[in-house]
């Protein structure tokens, strides 16, 4: 029949357009679904082990730190004959006052690192949720997010500074108690969670 | 009266005029529910995106926020409590057992003091710093949200797109009728033309022509318009 060919064609064209966007929103569910799944991973007890690597970097130079601020201070002293003094008390609780500074100082750094890595993780995976919008193609977002992810595993910490300097320099006739962290190298720090594996490396 | 032909005329002209009609409706109706499914559509995306955002913002309520400040706050304050000297294992001793009176007093009076100092400005810097924790929460959040709607967006100005096409072919609908519709008016026109030519009354007759105009507007016109010269000089009294 030659009549209304036209309107059938316009039928098939609209049809399979909405075909075509039903199947386009279904393949972002899907892709969207596929980055959670992933992003999953990186949960609150990722983050905790984050903050835990960080404390586990730090809390041990600010304690030997310090062992060696109080060394030197107790030998300081007892050369001046000032032990069981005044001076002693003093000095001595500011440098445990510094210690406790230190120490809340590395539980705050690690809480903000814990911070900065779940920020960047969500930084990430929304990047990735713009681009399977754009491409609607949920298997190479999905490689991208798995490629990613293996970078949140190595962040890089720079070493806590000697914090009992001030307190020491009272008595530096020598220089000896200079800060070390401005001569000492960086230690750079990586953890890789999902493989359990911590590892320390001084440059 | 009437010849066979003019009736045939006035026959196909009305049926073509019907069917143009019928065709007309039949295409109106399928944009009316190609249009009626299309606004189905977008109200349920929209009020899935606002459900999105209800949800988000309800988030924010004070009543809610709360403990969640709270929790920061605490989360903050255990961290620090473990550094406070001495539980942080800090193994300085302050005071002196071999230390004159005064001096023990002394010292215990500052350790007693720096215990207190400590612990109060540890307790303001969590109060602070949970703040911040909150907001971090919040505003990650409020992202992973705004990407939700924006995936409805998404969602909603593909359907849009699609509807445009759902729309034009609405308005083929009925295109077959239509077509035959125009053909009989054109039958109508033609057979009117011969009925003419073959002798009919001038100003009686029924001239349709093959245009989708209705039939009843377009005799009026004919009854206006002069059908001959000879009739319009003579109207005007030559």
């Amino acid at each position: 029949m030659c009549f209304g060919g036209g309107s059938s064609s316009a039928d098939r064209v609209a049809q399979q357009s909405r075909a075509d966007e039903e199947a386009r929103q279904l393949r972002i569910k899907e892709g969207m679904s596929r980055l959670s799944s992933i992003f999953g991973n990186y949960d609150g007890k990722f983050f905790d082990q984050q903050r835990q690597a960080y404390l586990d970097f730090a809390v041990p130079t600010i304690s030997r730190d310090y062992r060696t601020a109080a060394d030197k201070l107790k030998a300081t002293l007892a050369r001046r004959g000032l032990l069981s003094s005044s001076t002693q008390t003093k000095t001595g609780a500011d440098l445990n006052r510094q210690f406790t500074q230190a120490r809340t100082d590395a539980e705050s750094k690690a809480l903000d690192i814990a911070n900065q890595s779940r920020a960047k993780v969500e930084q990430s995976r929304s990047n990735l949720v713009g681009e399977l919008q754009a491409s609607a193609d949920p298997t190479s977002v999905a490689t991208a997010a798995v490629r990613q992810a293996q970078t949140f595993n190595a962040p890089g910490f720079a070493a806590p500074a000697n914090a009992f300097a001030n307190v020491l320099a009272a008595f530096d006739e020598t220089g000896l108690f200079r800060d070390r962290a401005a001569s000492s190298p960086i230690k750079t720090y990586s953890a890789n969670p999902t493989a359990g594996v911590v590892s320390y490396t001084r440059n | 009266m009437c010849t066979g032909l003019e009736i045939a005329a006035i026959v196909a002209a009305t049926a073509g005029s019907a069917a143009q009609y019928s065709a007309q409706q039949q295409s109106q109706a399928a944009q009316d529910r190609a249009q009626m499914a299309e606004m189905d559509r977008q109200r349920k995306l929209r009020e899935e995106s606002i459900a999105q955002f209800n949800k988000s913002a309800d988030a924010m309520e004070p009543g809610k926020q709360l403990p969640d400040l709270q929790d920061a706050v605490a989360t903050r304050r255990e961290a620090f409590d473990r550094s406070i000297f001495p539980t942080a294992g800090g193994s300085y001793d302050i005071g002196n057992t071999n230390a004159p009176a005064q001096i023990a007093d002394t010292s215990n009076l500052a350790s007693a003091q720096l215990g207190g100092e400590l612990s109060r400005s540890s307790n303001a810097r969590a109060r602070l710093e949970g703040l911040g924790d909150l907001l971090l929460k919040n505003q990650l959040r409020q992202a992973k949200s705004a990407e939700e709607i924006a995936r409805i967006r998404d969602a909603s100005r593909g359907s849009g797109d699609v509807f445009q096409a759902e729309n034009v072919a609405a308005g083929r609908k009925g295109q077959g009728l239509g077509q035959l519709g125009d053909l009989l008016v054109g039958i109508g026109g033609v057979a009117a033309g011969a009925a003419r030519g073959a002798g009919a009354t001038p100003g009686t007759s029924v001239s349709p022509t093959a245009s989708s105009m209705p039939y009843r507007a377009r005799t009026s016109i004919d009854r206006i318009a002069p059908t001959s010269p000879r009739g319009l000089y003579s109207s005007m009294g030559r």
